[in-house]
């Protein structure tokens, strides 16, 4: 579905992404994580088309998506950004219609097809009771609702998801990947998001890519990547890696007891780091 | 915002999908409008200084449609009704709409509810142009047609043109970049005016009478002048609205759906400022409308493009068309300035409209 | 037009211009607003003095006394029809500097140094070492600005003081007696009053009311002079019915166009033709085929300087439209 070689990118003269190689198949729940700065949303940015990659491809069922206008490229890819702000006064719906933006030509407007599909995306992210309120004064897990009700109303084959749950609480949290879990089997959509709780990451991806430094550090299946000495170089902080005592997915947790005893090596470490 | 009338009433509709704005939904409302537009009109030409029944207003004004002939009038009468007031009335609506049109679609393209048609220097390049045109020679040996609208709307053209340039930064022209130099460039503009006024003083009236504007000298030239520019910007830009709702929610949200957020701006921002120079330059410049209007709409009606652009234009051509009645009748037989009227009439109502609608949001 | 007649409405509209386009108040003083009659009129009705010796005391038109204890000898005329009226009466040697649009006699338009009126620069004239500044408008603030030099200021305001021929007549007698030429001015005067009373003598026996409407233009959006100006008297003094009246109390009104095809004036008069306004442009609007002017070929262009100006030149005014309202009177 995605498939990235040897993307390079900048900022100007700062190198973010410095050669990275990743495949997204369709159905698959993948997690980006990674220390601050590394290059994540950078590169969701670079596969969403708004970022332009210095070196490398970025293939979309197998063609770059520089070559697919933006249009086409929407009709594919969904992304749910982080803190997207909403315009006041629209309606969930309003918002949500959105979605079918890049389905409709120039001068049509929606018809019953498109209802259609927003209801369904409304009703699958259980935001359908939310349809007639203004968005700006939804609760931060109705608006992350909507917005992916939005994305789903893209008729998308890649989801791109940035930091999706960083403002919701722990049932929000879950509440969230479950969807994009049920998204990913039933439709066969393949989902990249940045996560930041490496433990949630673990629950809910198929496979977990760590970035550091604008590479690749370690990509898999959670509990292959998911490794304290890989965390703790990536992150440069001690962590522990326990097993969840029925499903045996790693569970991601500080070491307070090192940080205590050799803080002043990690902080090094930190300090560091990128 | 405040939730508009027709939000609240599908909260209580049934479990089904809330009605879709399209054009044919909101054909009654459009239709509705304009009709009123239309009632403002026809009192404003049948109204005036001079005491003209209405009905012998209706009986001039059917007299000039073709294939109906309704007798003679008194010349003095079909003067005023045919070439004094309905020309007045006509381009006052015309302007009006031309100016809350592009005000509407400024603030969309900008995601800013400040934003009003004079942003990118339309106001002052068309003062520097007719301010150039006033104190050259051309003026005064022009004879029938006056040359200071050309020299406005270029004026108005040029400025937008160096604002657009100035703010563009390789392949895109970011908002804040753009409204930065509109402001400069307004400035510079001003400068200018400024200078110019006090070099030539024997001239500062003429200049001076031009940029407050007014209707006063209104013909149907002048409006067979503006109709091109204002049909083109609305033909052009109503299109987009669902565009620009798609837009209010940020640049890079309306690339991900799809939108070349570039193309559009430009598009909007050209027909606009095409627009808005044609009536700057028949008209001279009057404020509020472009700012007040807009806001007005979206307060009753929601801040759904494709309800503003064209309710916007409908009630911009009826509040200037009922400005410029009072200020020609609010001291019968001699003119204020359409501009004070504007400001004194636009800003309380909008206050009022402002106050009621805190009033109105959601408790905290 | 004259620059301070120009000037007052300017800066008038400067005021309004500026509140609306910066939404602030600007502080424009409009230089009208005060009726007080101008009580301190030294001169007789016609306008000729009675020889007095100094000192004069004046009542200026921001209520302040200015008194002189004897003749000016470096005056700086910032009003163009003070300096018209310097020129006619000979008192030109008394002159240490005029206002930049001064253009008549050919000797004030050659007249150096020059200073800018509109927006007078305190500095500039406080270096021509006046002993007297003759200002006509101030809503430059001009006055202050001098008054706080001890520089004395004659400030006769044009919309205050000058009401009619008379009051121009007035400001005739009053500046011969300040420049030490009350000869000259007296038979100027005199001359002046004789060619006004021959201008009346003729227009005897016509009734008020069957005078000829007139419509007085002083730019091509229809502003006007009502009839409390002296352009106005100078139509009462024709029989002539101003279509501008009262103005609405406004000295200087911007006319609705209806209200000038309605009052279809028999006569227009076009204070304009330097801004490109010419009889075949009024002709050729829309709708004002209806006015009876237009009928009868009855538009007459007249220059705006002699008519704007309240100079000696006003009787050259006054005379040109007696021959062109009444030209079987005037052969």
């Amino acid at each position: 579905m995605l498939e990235l070689r040897a993307v390079e990118a900048a900022y100007g003269a700062r190198r973010v992404l410095r050669g990275i190689d990743l495949r997204v198949r369709a159905g698959e729940l993948v997690a980006l994580a990674g220390p601050n700065g590394c290059g994540k949303t950078t590169l969701l940015r670079v596969v969403s088309g708004a970022h332009p990659a210095a070196r490398g491809d970025v293939l979309v069922d197998g063609e770059p998506i520089q070559r697919a206008g933006s249009r086409r490229l929407a009709q594919r890819i969904a992304v749910v950004a982080q803190g997207a702000p909403l315009p006041d006064g629209f309606s969930a719906f309003d918002v949500a219609m959105m979605g079918r933006t890049p389905h409709l030509g120039l001068l049509q407007s929606e018809g019953g097809r498109d209802i259609d599909i927003v209801r369904a995306a409304m009703l699958r992210t259980r935001s359908w009771d939310l349809r007639a309120r203004p968005v700006d004064e939804l609760s931060g897990g109705e608006r992350q609702r909507v917005l992916i009700a939005r994305a789903l109303a893209q008729e998308p084959r890649l989801l791109l998801l940035d930091e999706p749950t960083s403002h919701l609480d722990l049932a929000h949290q879950v509440d969230t990947f479950r969807l994009l879990r049920e998204l990913c089997a039933a439709d066969g959509i393949a989902a990249l998001a940045v996560v930041h709780d490496l433990t949630l990451a673990a629950t809910f991806a198929d496979r977990v890519a760590l970035i550091a430094d604008g590479r690749v550090a370690a990509d898999g299946a959670p509990a292959t990547v998911l490794r304290a000495e890989t965390i703790e170089r990536v992150y440069g902080v001690p962590v522990r890696v326990l097993a969840h005592p029925r499903t045996g997915l790693p569970i991601v947790v500080p070491d307070a007891a090192r940080e205590r005893s050799d803080g002043a090596a990690f902080a090094g470490v930190a300090g560091g780091a990128p | 915002m405040q939730i508009a009338p027709a939000r609240r009433a599908r909260l209580a509709a049934p479990d089904d999908a809330p009605p879709l704005v399209t054009w044919r939904t909101q054909a009654p409302l459009f239709l509705l409008a304009a009709l009123g537009t239309l009632l403002v009109a026809l009192f404003a030409v049948s109204w005036g200084t001079v005491d003209i029944p209405p009905r012998t207003t209706l009986s001039i004004l059917a007299g000039h449609l073709p294939f109906i002939s309704t007798g003679e009038h008194a010349a003095t009468a079909d003067a005023i009704i045919w070439q004094v007031r309905m020309p007045r009335v006509l381009l006052a609506g015309m302007v009006g709409a031309t100016l809350a049109f592009s005000g509407a679609a400024y603030q969309g393209v900008f995601r800013n509810p400040l934003a009003e048609p004079y942003l990118l220097g339309v106001a002052a390049g068309a003062s520097v142009g007719a301010t150039l045109m006033i104190i050259s020679p051309l003026f005064v040996v022009a004879g029938m047609f006056s040359p200071v609208p050309p020299a406005a709307f270029a004026g108005a053209l040029i400025a937008v043109a160096l604002s657009y340039g100035l703010a563009r930064n390789g392949g895109s022209v970011p908002a804040a970049s753009l409204i930065l130099a509109g402001v400069a460039v307004s400035s510079i503009g001003t400068a200018v005016v400024t200078y110019l006024m006090l070099t030539y003083n024997e001239r500062t009236l003429e200049i001076l009478n031009w940029i407050l504007g007014g209707f006063n000298t209104a013909t149907w030239t002048d409006a067979a002048i503006l109709l091109p520019y204002a049909a083109l910007a609305l033909a052009g830009i109503a299109p987009l609205a669902r565009i620009i709702n798609v837009m209010q929610l940020d640049e890079d949200e309306a690339r991900h759906l799809g939108v070349n957020v570039e193309a559009v701006k430009v598009a909007v921002l050209a027909l606009a400022s095409l627009a808005t120079a044609a009536a700057v330059s028949v008209s001279g410049i009057i404020g509020f409308v472009g700012l007040i209007v807009p806001h007005a709409v979206r307060m009753a009606w929601g801040p759904d493009y494709r309800r503003l652009l064209p309710l916007s234009a409908l009630f911009g051509a009826a509040f200037l068309i009922l400005a410029d009645l009072i200020a020609r009748s609010i001291n019968p037989g001699y003119e204020v300035p359409i501009g004070v009227i504007t400001a004194l009439v636009g800003a309380p109502f909008f206050l009022a409209l402002l106050r009621r609608q805190g009033a109105g949001r959601r408790p905290a | 037009m004259d620059i301070v007649r120009r000037g007052a409405r300017t800066l008038w509209l400067m005021a309004v211009c500026a509140a609306l386009l910066f939404a602030a108040a600007c502080g424009g003083d409009d230089g009208a607003g005060d009726d007080r009659p101008f009580e301190d009129n030294p001169t007789e009705i016609q306008g000729v003095s009675t020889p007095s010796a100094f000192p004069i005391e004046i009542e200026r038109s921001d209520g302040q006394k200015l008194t002189l204890d004897g003749p000016a000898k470096r005056i700086v005329s910032l009003s163009p029809g003070a300096t018209e009226i310097i020129f006619a009466v000979g008192g030109e040697a008394s002159l240490a500097g005029v206002d930049k649009l001064a253009n008549y006699p050919a000797a004030a338009a050659a007249f150096e140094p020059k200073v800018d009126a509109f927006q007078p620069n305190v500095e500039a004239i406080a270096a021509l070492t006046p002993d007297l500044v003759i200002v006509a408008d101030n809503g430059s603030g001009i006055v202050g600005n001098l008054d706080r030099l001890n520089i004395p200021v004659l400030y006769l305001d044009i919309d205050d003081e000058v009401k009619s021929i008379d009051d121009i007549f007035g400001q005739i007698g009053l500046l011969g007696r300040i420049t030490g030429t009350e000869e000259a001015a007296n038979e100027l005067l005199v001359d002046l009053n004789a060619r006004v009373k021959a201008v009346e003598e003729k227009l005897v026996g016509l009734p008020t009311t069957r005078g000829p409407a007139v419509y007085h233009e002083l730019d091509s959006t229809f502003y006007s002079a009502s009839d409390g100006t002296f352009i106005g008297s100078l139509y009462r003094t024709l029989h002539a019915r101003n279509i501008a009246g009262d103005g609405g109390g406004v000295p200087y009104p911007q006319l609705t166009q209806e209200a000038i095809i309605a009052a279809s004036p028999n006569i227009i008069v076009l204070a304009d033709e330097d801004f490109g306004v010419t009889v075949e442009s009024v002709k050729a609007r829309p709708g004002w085929s209806a006015i009876k002017a237009v009928q009868e070929d009855r538009i007459y262009g007249i220059n705006a300087d002699i008519i704007s100006r309240p100079g000696p030149r006003i009787v050259d005014a006054l005379e040109q439209l007696a021959k062109a309202f009444y030209p079987n009177a005037f052969q």
